[in-house]
């Protein structure tokens, strides 16, 4: 496993989402940034797919079921080749296929249109059912914010999975503590996660969702869970990698000036990377 | 000291209930749409394996019972849960199944409203909405169980076709031809079965179906309107009024073209339905016939109020939606106008 490679393309990563938000004008920065360690690790090196085939059929099924983050997916999916970066700047644009939040169909890489929280869930789950109807092997990934969970409809499909035994299907959660109003802890308290998840049914995995190795190591060890669904709780800090913004619930849905975006990727840039070159 | 429960009470209370309940014991030529729509099920997914059927625990009510036992492993039961059932709907269509979800109408759309928006229409998926128990006709549970707005809040969603078909027959023939086709759809229907009266004709959509001829008026109506319609029509013949009687199985996309073919030299129509005056067919005719107005049209319906508990039969009677009743209001709405 190259995480040298992983840092790199976080980075990049960043630096894109963060360019797409200051020519967008508006979106969402805190959650893209804080989430973005995890969606390296899990297109980098996870996820079975052809960046060149999006449509190949045994391909592995991702679902930003958080979709506000869709400025993170578009500069993933950009990162590993579905589209050409210069995409990006088109991000909230009419007609330009990046819209807001993500619209099935409109790019290559797009699995079903979320936006509206608690519904990707089910479309993942339902993807989920329909390779298990099949006999096929491949699997699916959905991505869901820790306040996303307030809604009732992520725990109708917790429930089902988990009593279905769906262990096809791992769920990761971006644990970042953070919603519109505040910490998800004042505004509606989740804790106990981990236990609610795993008195549902599921396999609950807890990691630090900036550290490459733990982030790669649970995603090896759902696959290899069979008899049950898999969670990863990944606590992640809102807006990593920008000192000003980190954990700040403020910048959920504010976009930087140009002059604080210069900034934040300049210190990106300069930021002392974790893992050295393999080269 | 508690009064002792009086044992004698229970049985007058049981017979008088029952007279009620009685009173509209559906006649045995009327073949209940569950029936049709389980059988139509079974027979689309024996011939195509993308057939999956979901349910949220009304699988007996929504005939279902043999297409779980004959296709369990394309049968999702995923219990009370609304929202999850379309959201795994529209997972499985992009998945390149063709799912079928089946509930009440009261509750689906309804409950899982904007799951049908988000996830279905604005993805343009190849889901079909089946829904059971539309209108007045679900009887003694009472309102929440009584969809009365269920067109008004699928008729504006883009890409959803919506179907409201006439008798059991007619929803087997729209399930049928529908299966062919690309995008969402939804499907409305009551509880009570009815007789077969669109079944000589073969179901194209968007147009309609002439049940009765007539010459100085017409209704349009759907589903149980139909019939009470036509019993209306007919007694209102003996008063010298003739009208025609219309059947509207196809709402969207509606050809305006077969409106107006039906009013030349009309002189008033009306639209019929189990639904709420706003918003339901009523409204959709009246959009139509606003560009180019050619006689008055007066929509009946249930007028801005919830349902009730009660037998279906007296149910219609109260909200003056039973032959009676529309006669009546049809015969008084008329002579205003001269």
């Amino acid at each position: 496993m190259d995480y040298h490679n992983i840092e790199l393309q976080a980075r990049s990563i960043r630096g894109n989402l963060l360019q797409a938000l200051l020519a967008a004008g508006s979106g969402h920065t805190a959650g893209s940034l804080g989430f973005a360690d995890v969606l390296a690790v899990l297109y980098g090196e996870v996820i079975q797919h052809k960046p060149e085939n999006p449509n190949w059929e045994e391909r592995d099924r991702f679902v930003l079921s958080c979709g506000h983050l869709a400025p993170l997916l578009y500069a993933t999916l950009a990162e590993n080749g579905y589209f050409s970066v210069e995409e990006l700047w088109g991000l909230r644009q009419f007609e330009s296929g990046l819209e807001g939040h993500p619209h099935y169909g409109r790019l290559p890489g797009i699995e079903a249109t979320t936006g509206s929280l608690g519904q990707g869930i089910s479309q993942a789950l339902g993807m989920a059912i329909g390779a298990k109807i099949a006999g096929q092997k491949w699997r699916v990934y959905c991505a869901i914010s820790d306040g996303e969970l307030q809604e009732g409809q992520t725990q109708e499909a917790i429930m089902y999975a988990g009593a279905h035994r769906l262990s096809n299907f791992t769920l990761v959660i971006d644990r970042n503590n953070i919603q519109i109003s505040g910490t998800t802890e004042d505004v509606l308290s989740l804790e106990p996660l981990s236990d609610k998840l795993a008195s549902f049914g599921f396999r609950v995995l807890e990691i630090d969702g900036h550290e490459y190795q733990q982030i790669y190591q649970a995603f090896m060890e759902a696959k290899s869970i069979s008899e049950k669904p898999c969670a990863i709780i990944a606590h992640t800090i809102a807006g990593k990698g920008v000192a000003k913004l980190e954990g700040k619930s403020e910048w959920h849905g504010k976009v930087m000036s140009k002059e604080e975006t210069e900034l934040a990727l300049a210190e990106i840039r300069n930021s002392p990377f974790k893992y050295a070159s393999n080269v | 000291m508690r009064p002792m429960f009086n044992w004698n009470l229970l049985g007058t209370l049981w017979k008088e209930a029952g007279n009620q309940n009685r009173a509209m014991v559906p006649v045995s030529q009327n073949i209940s749409y569950k029936s049709v729509l389980g059988a139509t099920l079974v027979k689309l997914a024996k011939a195509d394996p993308k057939v999956v059927v979901l349910t949220a625990d009304l699988r007996g009510s929504l005939g279902l019972e043999e297409y779980s036992t004959q296709f369990p492993d394309r049968f999702i039961e995923v219990g009370v849960a609304e929202q999850n059932m379309l959201g795994i709907a529209a997972g499985l269509a992009l998945t390149g199944y063709k799912p079928y979800v089946c509930g009440f109408a009261a509750f689906s759309p309804g409950r899982n409203w904007d799951q049908l928006r988000v996830s279905v229409c604005y993805s343009n998926l190849d889901v079909t909405i089946v829904s059971s128990h539309a209108g007045l006709s679900v009887g003694q549970d009472g309102a929440t169980h009584q969809a009365l707005e269920d067109l008004a809040l699928t008729l504006p969603l883009p890409n959803l076709k919506v179907f409201t078909p006439t008798d059991a027959e007619e929803l087997g023939q729209i399930i049928t031809v529908n299966h062919q086709m690309k995008g969402p759809a939804y499907l409305r229907f009551g509880r009570e079965p009815l007789p077969q009266l669109a079944k000589t004709q073969p179901f194209v959509i968007g147009q309609t179906k002439i049940i009765k001829m007539g010459k100085t008026g017409v209704i349009f109506a759907h589903g149980v309107g139909v019939k009470n319609g036509l019993e209306a029509a007919k007694m209102l013949e003996v008063d010298g009024i003739s009208l025609a009687v219309i059947a509207v199985p196809t709402l969207k996309p509606l050809t305006e073209q077969e409106i107006y073919s039906h009013l030349e030299n009309k002189k008033f129509a009306f639209t019929l339905e189990d639904h709420q005056r706003v918003g339901g067919m009523g409204s959709v005719i009246a959009q139509i016939m606003a560009m180019k107005p050619v006689c008055p049209l007066f929509c009946l319906g249930v007028n801005d109020q919830f349902g009730a508990s009660g037998s279906a039969s007296v149910l219609y009677q109260k909200y003056h939606l039973d032959p009676k009743g529309v006669a009546d209001t049809i015969k008084k709405t008329i002579s205003e106008l001269e």
